[in-house]
């Protein structure tokens, strides 16, 4: 779009352009491309003078044809659900203002943060079989046998990936349709359109890019879901991801390894170039209005009703979780209480593991705000560039930039392991690497939120400016960071919660002991005792505490007008 | 029966927006509601629109109640502020759109599309993105969209708001000339007094959320019937003063004889000289009966088709003339003599209080 | 206000890396698992005694950081490895990472243990996965708890019982390993058949065997689970309450459990030969010996070092507990694996 408009008066601006995106291909390089290719090289290289050993075994059965194919559909189920739940309620948060907003906001990306055994734990308390609903329904009902049978079925997983992604359709496109222009859709219904076809042929179709973007990461997201599956799921269903980690993990058959992951790579990759095309395809100019529109109008009976069903269910679906596991960190043996907060305190063994909760804290917080200023610096920098950038580079850049998300998380770290072996590089033991791979994972969210407000702004804006005698950058300053930086909180928001819930690649990344809020969970987590597991609780309810701060701190940031 | 018909329209928001509002309006007029910024006329085009809900009053079209009728069956057209042009769709969709939601079939659709650009000249463009277009040209597929369904009646706010001054006078009479070929009756809302002037038949001046005055454009500029209608106008020289004889007023420069003064004797009244009543006095015998008035010269601007001076009366009393180009006035700090055409006072029942005109 | 927010942030990026801030002294790196752990105490005495800072590296379970040390064997990450067990050992041994070492606290340790003959692997600690159940449980239903593994191939004790996928978790390795060496490789799948038509449930690792299906753990359903043989013990020392006896019991009747021995070694390639070795002695010795059952919750290898209470009370040692030879394991691995996935999952 931006490049037909500028012609060629810009030519020269064009090639400037590329300093742009230099950083952040220094950084994919010697952080993403040079440890992948150390892996695959090593991986391929011939052993026993038979290469490839092993690798023959993906074309001899179905089984991985299969594995594939399920990891594909569960995916789109899952952003499909994901969609079709979130989308009402990203209307309700565009549209309307009610009390609580804001708060509810914050909340809704907490689920983003938690340890994936965490929420497997509140899935299973809730609905598993012995949980809460079914024990409820028995009593209420008289009845033998548990009412949901979900262990061990795609729904069950495909409900926590709900859980985990909501936040993801909601903030993406719920922070793009509040800006949408509205005289829009009034202009639509002036000429003869009712509700739904404004909404099928005007908002939905302008909502595209942002829907788009959301679906990408939520697809992607499901695509390499590793934890999640693997415990909801059960043995029988494997995804790629699950099937990589067996390979290098427990069977140490590198070689399809490295070939699975590829295969993941490429797939991903191949959808990401499609996306690529078709969003710079739909998204439009459409001048977005900078602050929020908020409905001035008194809500009537109807707007409470669609506000309290929307906000409603989504409570239901995300608070009733969260809401189990705080339950869980508050009810002990001996009744309510705060037992397990207590002992997170006391060092009981004299272990060097033990972690006071401050510090697990602090260490988190570290983490998490260097790999936030990482990503959203080489967020920006991508984002400008791809923003303006002609088709073809755009189209070849933007979705190398987003692959990290979709590689292998066992790949990664191993490749870490390997390639960042010598001077300077040797950053395997340090501290900074596992903030590096967290920024990596968090950059495709901050691409994806920034770059849709960015191709929103229109390139006449910015020439008006520039004719008031504006300089370059005061220009952007007054034109393009207004809009943007809603987009980036929303990336920063992204960046700061992957790197709080130590997401992908991060797992496999050794690092000293630098021990954070999910590491000191997992560990609670790996021994028997009530107290354990207590303690493991209330420590997830430390993270969800520490994130909702962290979040409310980002979002003090931001201007204080507008709710997105 | 009026064609459309406002009673007792009322609407508020966190304040009062519209209040008490009643209006009729002829099939093939063009009406402009015209007030200052927050004076409720974009609320009642809105409301009129289905926009937005009035919270009392009624809203009767062709002898029919729309009041509650939903936005999308009145068959209404509006042209916005922004334009609101779709900016996923190029020129032909944009102006198609409507005509789409009739449920015409796709040549018909095509046929009356092409006319609709024919008439606003944007055949050329009709494949071009909107977010390519220039600001006239913008402006022009706003207008051919809300035309081409052929609305009952067509809404139009604040349409050249955005644009620049030489554009927006001629891009007036485009629409007004459009809008009379097809004989369509139009609401216009603006803050701009000349362009409600040149495009309008009828005029609603309104303050507060309340019509202040409704007249043809000529008597509202021949005869502002408030202070606040005068000054919206940007008359500037307004004299309070008071009835004395038959005829006669009373003001600090001395007794004036309007034309039209059928006043009850003793009131205290508003004189409003308007800028181009006045005409150079150069010879030493003016015509005593017709209104004199003498000053210094303390601001003189050519502006073309003529001579804009500001004049200080003795009693510091500052008045503004657009005099003809005819005969140069003196320059600054002169003396000047002026003769005010009594057919071009008018005679405002408000009474001005402030002493500092304008 | 955004200044401030600002600083607050910086101040906690501060307070972070303050704590990275590096020393003079020489640095001594351990690679091991996430489950490794041990007192503050017993290694501030080392670090002390050599004059050393020890820097502790993880990532991951046994087999992820048993991996990147092989894969990093060209310029390893770490001086010493802690973590490589007897399912591993072929592995590690046949990538040649380590050097051997014969240290003079072998001598302490029972022979049944070293099993590298070579001394690069040696054995610092033992432990066995058995079957555990829910005392109570069994106890409110009066039915009799199970003694065998055959007894859960019973009716009585249908859809009782949890085990976790060996192609995952490593206690769920183990115990497929318990099932080979006791059925042997023409039985163990016959085993498995029944055990499957008995309604196991098979959970993808330990945390969602025993807090989320084991009737100990709230919604819990099951219980029988297979899990450690010190479970018992780490149920009362991580209990709220006092307890008086275990919750839980252990199974440990011959043929039931499988044994797992954990070795250290000295990656080959450390620049600070002297220096590991050292380590590897501290960690055979006496006072870190001592420190083994409280902090990991397995028996440490030197049978001479008492045990805490807590041990001694809840936790025995399983009866002739099943041992195939590393390089059995290795073999077997991977077909084992594909034919219990076949026999069980499909």
């Amino acid at each position: 779009m931006a490049g037909r408009m500028d012609g060629d008066r810009i030519a020269v601006k064009q090639r400037s352009r590329y300093f742009l995106i230099i950083p952040p291909l220094i950084f994919m390089g010697l952080f993403y491309f040079y440890p992948l290719a150390s892996i695959f090289s090593l991986s391929f290289a011939p052993q026993d003078n038979t290469p490839f050993k092993g690798v023959e075994k993906l074309f001899s059965s179905t089984y991985y044809v299969r594995v594939l194919w399920f990891t594909t559909w569960q995916a789109a189920l899952s952003t499909l659900l994901t969609l079709v739940l979130a989308l009402p309620v990203a209307f309700v948060f565009a549209r309307y203002t009610f009390r609580g907003k804001d708060l509810l906001l914050s909340l809704t990306t907490i689920p983003f943060v938690l340890p994936t055994v965490v929420t497997a734990a509140a899935f299973s308390a809730l609905l598993g079989r012995g949980g809460l609903v079914n024990t409820v329904l028995m009593q209420l009902f008289g009845l033998e046998q548990p009412v949901f049978r979900l262990e061990h079925t795609v729904w069950f997983f495909l409900m926590a990936h709900v859980f985990y992604n909501f936040t993801v359709v909601l903030r993406l496109v719920g922070g793009f349709w509040a800006r949408l222009p509205g005289q829009v859709h009034d202009a639509a219904r002036m000429l003869g359109a009712t509700g739904r076809i404004v909404f099928l042929r005007v908002t939905l179709p302008l909502l595209a890019p942002a829907i788009m973007a959301a679906s990408l990461l939520v697809f992607v997201f499901c695509f390499t879901s590793f934890g999640v599956v693997l415990i909801l799921g059960g043995p029988r269903l494997a995804t790629v991801e699950v099937e990589i980690f067996r390979q290098a993990v427990h069977l140490f058959n590198l070689p399809v390894a490295a070939a699975l992951s590829l295969v993941q790579i490429l797939f991903t990759f191949g959808l990401m170039a499609a996306y690529t095309r078709l969003e710079r395809r739909t998204s439009v100019a459409l001048l977005p209005e900078v602050t929020p529109k908020r409905t001035d109008r008194t809500l009537g009976p109807k707007d409470r009703l669609v506000i309290n069903t929307c906000v409603g269910g989504m409570a239901v679906l995300l608070g009733a979780p969260l809401l189990a596991l705080f339950i869980r960190s508050i009810l002990t043996e001996t009744g309510v209480g705060f037992t397990y907060y207590l002992a997170l305190f006391e060092n009981r063994a004299q272990s060097i593991l033990y972690v006071a909760p401050a510090v697990a804290i602090i260490n988190s917080i570290g983490f998490a705000l260097a790999a936030t200023l990482i990503a959203l610096i080489l967020g920006c920098l991508s984002s400008a560039f791809l923003a303006g950038a002609k088709a073809r580079p755009a189209v070849l850049l933007d979705p190398i930039l987003m692959l990290p998300l979709s590689t292998s998380a066992v790949t990664l770290g191993f490749g870490f392991v390997v390639a960042l072996d010598e001077p300077p590089l040797n950053l395997r033991s340090s501290w900074v690497l596992p903030a590096i791979a967290h920024a990596l994972v968090a950059l495709p969210f901050v691409i994806r939120s920034v770059l849709p407000a960015w191709r929103s702004i229109p390139q006449s804006l910015r020439e008006a400016a520039v004719m008031l005698g504006a300089s370059p950058w005061r220009v952007w300053f007054a034109v393009d960071w207004p809009i943007l930086r809603r987009a980036l909180m929303v990336g920063a928001v992204f960046a700061f919660a992957i790197s709080m819930g130590e997401f992908g690649a991060t797992v496999f990344v050794a690092r000293p002991q630098t021990p954070t809020l999910p590491l000191a969970i997992y560990r609670y987590l790996s021994h028997p005792g009530s107290l354990n597991y207590g303690q493991a609780m209330a420590m997830s309810c430390l993270l969800m505490l520490t994130t909702g701060i962290g979040f409310g701190l980002l979002e003090k940031l931001r201007p204080a007008s507008g709710n997105f | 029966m009026a064609f459309l018909e406002i009673d007792n329209l009322e609407k508020s928001f966190d304040r009062p927006a519209v209040r008490d509002i009643s209006l009729k309006l002829e099939q093939g007029r063009i009406l402009c509601l015209l007030g200052p910024s927050g004076c409720g006329k974009t609320t009642l085009l809105r409301l009129i629109a289905g926009l937005e809900q009035p919270d009392q009053g009624k809203i009767i079209f062709e002898g029919r109640e729309v009041t509650r009728k939903p936005v999308h069956l009145r068959k209404f057209g509006m042209m916005f502020q922004e334009f609101a042009l779709f900016p996923h769709k190029n020129v032909f969709d944009n102006v198609a759109f409507g005509l789409q939601m009739l449920n015409l079939d796709d040549a018909r659709v095509e046929k009356q599309t092409l006319a609709m650009l024919d008439l606003t000249g944007l055949t050329e463009l009709k494949q071009r993105n909107v977010a390519e277009l220039s600001g006239g040209e913008r402006q022009r597929v706003a207008l051919a969209r809300s035309l081409a369904p052929r609305p009952r009646l067509l809404m139009l706010d604040e349409p050249l708001g955005s644009l620049d001054r030489a554009l927006r006078e001629r891009l007036l009479l485009e629409i007004r000339s459009i809008l009379k070929e097809l004989q369509m009756t139009a609401i216009f809302v603006t803050h701009d007094q000349s362009e409600a002037f040149s495009v309008a038949d009828d005029i609603v001046v309104m303050n507060q959320g309340q019509v202040v005055q409704k007249d043809t454009p000529e008597s509202l500029y021949m005869r502002p019937e408030s202070l606040f209608v005068a000054r919206f106008l940007g008359f500037k020289n307004l004299l309070p003063g008071s009835i004395v004889e038959a005829g006669g007023i009373k003001t600090a420069l001395g007794t004036l004889y309007p034309a039209h003064a059928d006043v009850a004797e003793g009131k205290k009244v508003t004189l409003l000289l308007r800028p181009e009543s006045a005409r150079l006095v150069r010879g030493r015998e003016p015509d005593v009966a017709l209104g004199i008035i003498a000053g210094r010269v303390v601001g003189r601007l050519f502006i073309g088709q003529s001579y804009r001076v500001r004049v200080a009366t003795e009693n510091d009393t500052e008045l503004t003339f657009d005099l003809p180009n005819l005969h140069p006035p003196p320059p600054v700090g002169g003396e000047i003599v002026l003769q005010i055409n009594p057919e071009m006072m008018s005679l405002i029942p408000d009474f001005c209080t402030s002493r500092r005109l304008s | 206000m955004k200044l401030k927010t600002i600083a607050i942030m910086l101040t906690l990026i501060g307070l972070t890396l303050h704590g990275q801030a590096a020393e003079k002294k020489p640095v001594l790196t351990l690679m091991t698992h996430d489950s490794f752990a041990v007192g503050k105490e017993v290694l501030a005495q080392f670090e002390r005694q050599q004059g050393v800072t020890l820097k502790i590296i993880k990532s991951g379970d046994a087999g992820a950081v048993l991996n990147q040390a092989i894969l990093s064997k060209a310029n390893p990450l770490a001086d010493v490895f802690y973590g490589v067990d007897n399912t591993f050992m072929s592995r590690a041994l046949k990538a040649g990472i380590f050097m051997a070492y014969a240290s003079p606290q072998l001598k302490r340790i029972p022979d049944d243990l070293k099993l590298d003959p070579g001394n690069r692997l040696l054995p610092v600690s033992y432990g066995d996965v058995c079957l555990n159940y829910d005392r109570k449980w069994f106890v409110d239903k009066g039915i009799e708890p199970p003694q065998d593994l055959d007894d859960l191939l019973k009716p009585a004790y249908k859809s009782l019982t949890v085990v976790q996928n060996p192609a995952i978790s490593s206690p769920g390795m183990a115990f497929l390993l318990a099932t080979v060496g006791r059925y042997g490789q023409s039985g163990y799948l016959n085993f498995w058949q029944q055990l499957r038509a008995n309604d196991a449930y098979i959970a993808n690792g330990w945390t969602d065997a025993y807090y989320g299906q084991f009737t100990r753990a709230k919604g819990g359903t099951r219980p029988i689970v297979v899990s450690y043989a010190s479970s018992p013990s780490a149920e009362v020392f991580y209990s709220e309450t006092k307890l008086d006896d275990a919750p839980t019991v252990a199974i440990l009747a011959p043929q039931t459990a499988f044994r797992q021995i954990e070795f250290v070694g000295i990656l080959k390639g450390t620049r600070q030969q002297e220096l590991a070795a050292k380590l590897v002695d501290f960690m055979l010795d006496y006072s870190f010996q001592q420190d083994i059952p409280l902090h990991m919750w397995v028996f440490p290898a030197n049978p001479t070092v008492p045990l805490p209470d807590v041990f001694i009370k809840y936790t025995r040692q399983a009866d002739n507990p099943v041992m195939l030879t590393p390089e059995a394991i290795e073999a077997g691995r991977e077909k084992w694996l594909e034919e219990w996935t076949e026999t069980v999952l499909r």
